[in-house]
This record gives C-alpha cells, structure tokens and sequence, in this order.
C-alpha cells in the first residue's frame, strides 16, 4: 500500500494541473496575506488616530462653546464606541500577524486551503486525476497491475490529501517568508501572542485542517470515481460545496451538519474578507466538535460503501 | 465446431516451436455472456489457453474480441458465465494479476510523464521491485532511446510499443495482446512477432488479436474466430481445413468463409 500511495503522490505532485492549482494557491495565499496584513495595519492605524483625535475634535473654531460643552460631553461614548471597533480591528490585526509568525503562518495558511477557494481546488485536482484516468483511458494498465479498485482509490484519496499537505507547507513558507521580509516592517500588527500559545493554537488548527483535509480528499475521490467524468465530478463536487456552506448556518442543525462542525472545527473567523466571507457563520451549539463531526464522518463512510458496492456491478473500466 | 474448441494444439508453429511444452490450463472460459444494455457482445463463449501456446483471436470489427479480453482481464465483468485464470475463477485477485500481462485498447497513458517513469509508476502500483526490467523491458520493445521522453511526444508506434512493455513487464505467464500491430512499422511487426514467440517459448500463453490476418497465421498455434459474439471456430489453422501452402489471399478468403461478410446487426 506505502509503495501504491507513493507512486500516487508522485504522480499527482508531478500532474500539470497539479502544479498550475498550486501556484495558483500560493499566488492567492501571498496576495490574501498581503491584503489581510494592509488592511488590518490601517485600520488599527485609523481607529487610534480617530481616538486620539476625539478630544480635539470639539475643539472647532465653528463650534458655539454650547456646542463644543456638548460635543465633550458626548466624547467618552464616542470613545467607547470606537474602542468597540479597535478591538474587533486588533482581533483581525492579531489573527492577520499570525502571517509575519515562522510557525502562525501554518495555522494561517490551514484556514485559507480550508475555506472554500482551497477546497475548489482540491475538488479540481481529484476530478482531474481520479475521474480523468478513466476518460483518458489510462485506468485501464493501472488496473491490469493492481486488481482492488478500493485499495487504489483509497491510496488516490491519501495521494490528494498528501498533495494538499505539500501544498499548504509550501504556501505556509511563502506567506512566512513574504510576512517576516516585508510585512512586519510595512504593516504594524499586535502580536499574535506568546509562542507557546501560538505553537498550541498552531497545533490545533492544522490537526483540524488535515482532518478536513483527508475528508475533502476522500469525497473529492469517491465522486471521481463514481462519476469517471472530470467535468461531470467538479460540478458535482462544487454542487455539494455550495451545500455544505449553505447549510451551516441552518437553525438548530448548521452545527452537526458538515458545514458548521468544519467550520468551527478550523475555527474560522476573520482570516480575510476575500477567504472567509464565503462561510456562513454557523448555529452555535454548546456541544463539543469532535461529537459533532461524527456525522460527516458517518456520511463519508457511507458514501464509500456505496461507491465499494456500486463499483461490483459494474465494469472496472 | 461451432460454438465449441476443437483442441488439437500440435506444437507445429515456426517459432519456438523446438519443445511442446507441458500442457497445463491458464485460461478457460465457460458460457460467458456479456452485453451492454440490451446489445449482446459476447453470446456463450467457451475457449482454453494452454502454457506455451500461442492463440490467435480472429473476427470483424465489432466481433466481441476486445470485450472478450477485458472480461479475462477482469476489467468487465460478465453477466454470466465463468473465467478462470490459472485455476482459479475470477473475479481477479492479486495471484492472478501478478501472471498476466495484457495490452488492451488504444494505449493510454499519462501524456507528461516519461516512458520509464509509466512504467516505473506500474510497478510501484502492484509493489514488485524493478530490478532493472524496465530497462530489459524497453530494450526489447525498442523504446531505450525514447525512455526518459515526455508521452506526450511520442508517435502512436512508439505508445503501442510502451503498451506491449507494459504487459511485458510482469514477466506474465499469460499474455493478452489486443491488436498489438496497429500503428507499428515493419519493424515494429517483426518485433511483436519475435516478443510473441520469445514469451511462448517461455512457457506463456499469448492471446493475440490482430486483423493482420497473414500476422496471426504466420504466429500462432491455434485461432479461435469470433463472429458477433460467438465462437465460430476454433482449432489449428490444419484442423480448421486451411491449407497453410495456400497463400495470405486463399487465407482471407477462407477467413470470410467461416466469420462471414457481413457486419453485426
């Protein structure tokens, strides 16, 4: 099995499109981290000035000293309102310096291959190797040198997994890279805390992200395999994509459904406009996330029985 | 005849043909059937291998051969019937697979790797070592110079000559060749034609198709022709009445004598 799971890693690390997705991930990587860390930087910037202006902005010639008693009056609520908004801005601004952090550039990355852009790609990847090898042909010698299909699906399923793992290193080390050269001397960000928290959060994170990963990785290959049409697989991948999501946020069921214990599994929040803003926030429930995940899990191993059945009636290839 | 083998294998082919081997079943087909939808392709077919012999599958397009190699093969599975390979029933288990070798369809494979890296792909898939085969192997097949070429560049020769190396790589003791000619240069032929004899003088057993007809008499012991998915005939080119003195035009004639002119309905 280790020498069937290498030979599919290799082959998929080395798959055009393979490598065309992943640059094209690392590009997006780079250019979400960037606009994250600007954005965040300024808006931390403005909030303060605007605080710091509070008191002087009474201060106008225009104003009648009626109105400029008024106007100090009204300051201390103006101020909490503002320091309402500087928190939520250092709460983005901590989470965005995770990308200038050697190890918070891991968590930081997991989240973006997690979110829906990174999963679409992991879609296209399994549609393109898995339900590709049938529509080419090239199934055919594969399958006259390994005779259970299960175990080759299920070692292409651990080569795409494998692929998304080589793939978020390397976005990790380009963000890392990108943050500690040039984001942390153009955009001033609070930390993103104490190491130990951030190797601990790390952890946690890319843990969960791998789990979510290896789930995409097995419905991505058990639709290719049923469906031995690249095309047919992706819209039907992106079809259950838009489904997951949307169903996240139904009432009183979005958390154990796929959608909501994924997302609160890689514990999204605020990562960037452009990733995040494609998952709904989910129905919070009091019960823990492992529990809640059974399910999906429960659904994927369904699916690949199903697809273990359906595969004896018919033709191989 | 009809419908049935008439096994009269008498070792008495060209090549390789110094010592009949020990007569031993690899391959035996009972009754299968196989349709697509309501199109019936395969209707009954009865058929043996033996070790060492060299068995030609002659019939129209649209005959049932190729279909009838990818049941064997494992690749479809019949609606009823029985294959066994090496004694034992399909469906295919690993034992088995590690036997046989096959070369089916149009070759396909993975346009951006390399000759040698396909077929080191195939060897990882089934988890045998190399062990310098794949270099024995593209030399035999001719392809040495073009191993470390993208497929992607290759000419339709040069692909049906990695296909061959790919059923040649296993060192198989049944071998199922469907068409191996096609897009082959003159060389190409005498290649396939040595291969074939090279392997039966192993101890393989070689299923072959081709529509060359004066290839799979000049090769093969035996030949079994299929006409809209049935056995027709079956038998030594001697047994089934053909004069082998007679020349390729007399072997084409007798050829449409026994499958018949006309297409499947």
């Amino acid at each position: 099995m280790n020498r069937l799971v290498r030979a599919e890693t290799r082959r998929l690390l080395r798959h055009p499109l393979g490598l065309t997705l992943a640059a094209l991930f690392v590009l997006g990587s780079l250019y979400c981290a960037w606009v994250s860390q600007s954005m965040a930087s300024y808006n931390i910037t403005q909030v303060q000035a605007n605080l710091d202006f509070l008191p002087e902005s009474c201060d106008s010639p225009r104003n009648t000293p009626e109105q400029k008693a008024g106007c100090l009056a009204e300051v201390p609520l103006q101020a909490v309102g503002l320091e309402r908004i500087q928190d939520r801005f250092t709460a983005e601004g901590v989470r965005a310096a995770q990308a200038q952090h050697p190890v918070g550039s891991l968590l930081w990355t997991v989240r973006l291959l997690t979110s829906v852009p990174g999963l679409v790609l992991l879609v296209m990847v399994a549609a393109f190797s898995v339900a590709g090898e049938w529509s080419r042909g090239s199934i055919v010698p594969i399958l006259l040198y390994e005779s259970r299909l299960g175990r080759l699906l299920a070692a292409k399923a651990l080569a795409v997994w494998a692929w998304s793992l080589v793939l978020l290193c390397v976005s990790a080390a380009a963000t890392a890279a990108f943050g500690l050269l040039y984001g942390r001397g153009a955009y001033p960000l609070p930390s993103p805390g104490a190491l130990g928290t951030v190797l601990a959060d790390t952890a946690l994170g890319v843990l969960a992200g791998a789990a979510v990963l290896a789930g995409a990785a097995a419905v991505a290959v058990a639709l290719g395999a049923l469906l031995r049409q690249p095309m047919r697989t992706f819209l039907a991948g992106m079809l259950l994509l838009v489904l997951v999501v949307r169903t996240s946020a139904a009432p009183g069921l979005g958390a154990w459904l796929p959608g909501g214990a994924l997302a609160d599994l890689v514990g999204f929040g605020a990562v960037d406009g452009v990733w995040d803003h494609f998952w709904i926030s989910t129905d919070p429930s009091t019960a823990p996330v492992l529990l809640r995940v059974l399910p999906t899990l429960a659904l994927i191993g369904l699916l690949w029985l199903g697809l273990d059945r359906f595969n004896r009636t018919r033709d191989r290839a | 005849m009809i419908g049935r083998e008439h096994h009269t294998h008498a070792c008495s082919h060209e090549l390789g043909a110094n010592a009949c081997p020990p007569k031993m079943s690899v391959l035996s087909c009972h009754e299968v059937t196989k349709g697509f939808r309501k199109h019936s392709v395969l209707e009954g077919v009865h058929l043996s291998l033996e070790a060492g012999e060299i068995v030609g599958l002659l019939g129209l397009n649209g005959a049932g051969k190729t279909t009838l190699m990818r049941v064997i093969t494992g690749l479809s599975t019949p609606d009823s019937g029985e294959v066994r390979l090496f004694g034992e029933a399909l469906p295919m288990r690993p034992r088995q697979l590690d036997r046989l070798g096959a070369a089916l369809d149009a070759p396909a494979f993975h346009r951006w790797s390399t000759g040698r890296a396909m077929l080191r792909t195939l060897l990882d898939t089934a988890g045998l070592p190399d062990g310098g085969r794949i270099a024995r192997t593209l030399e035999r097949v001719g392809l040495t110079g073009a191993a470390d070429r993208r497929l992607g560049t290759y000419s339709q020769g040069m692909r049906q000559r990695l296909a061959i190396a790919s059923a040649l790589l296993k060192q198989p003791d049944l071998l199922i060749l469907d068409e191996p000619t096609n897009g082959l240069d003159p060389e190409g032929l005498r290649m396939v034609r040595r291969i074939v004899a090279e392997e039966a003088a192993r101890g393989a057993a070689v299923l072959v198709s081709s529509h060359q007809l004066d290839e799979i008499q000049r090769i093969c012991h035996r030949v079994i022709m299929l006409a809209q998915g049935r056995v027709v005939a079956a038998g030594t080119l001697d047994a089934l009445g053909y004069d082998p003195e007679s020349g390729p035009a007399a072997f084409e004639d007798w050829f449409f004598g026994l499958v018949g002119n006309g297409a499947r309905p």
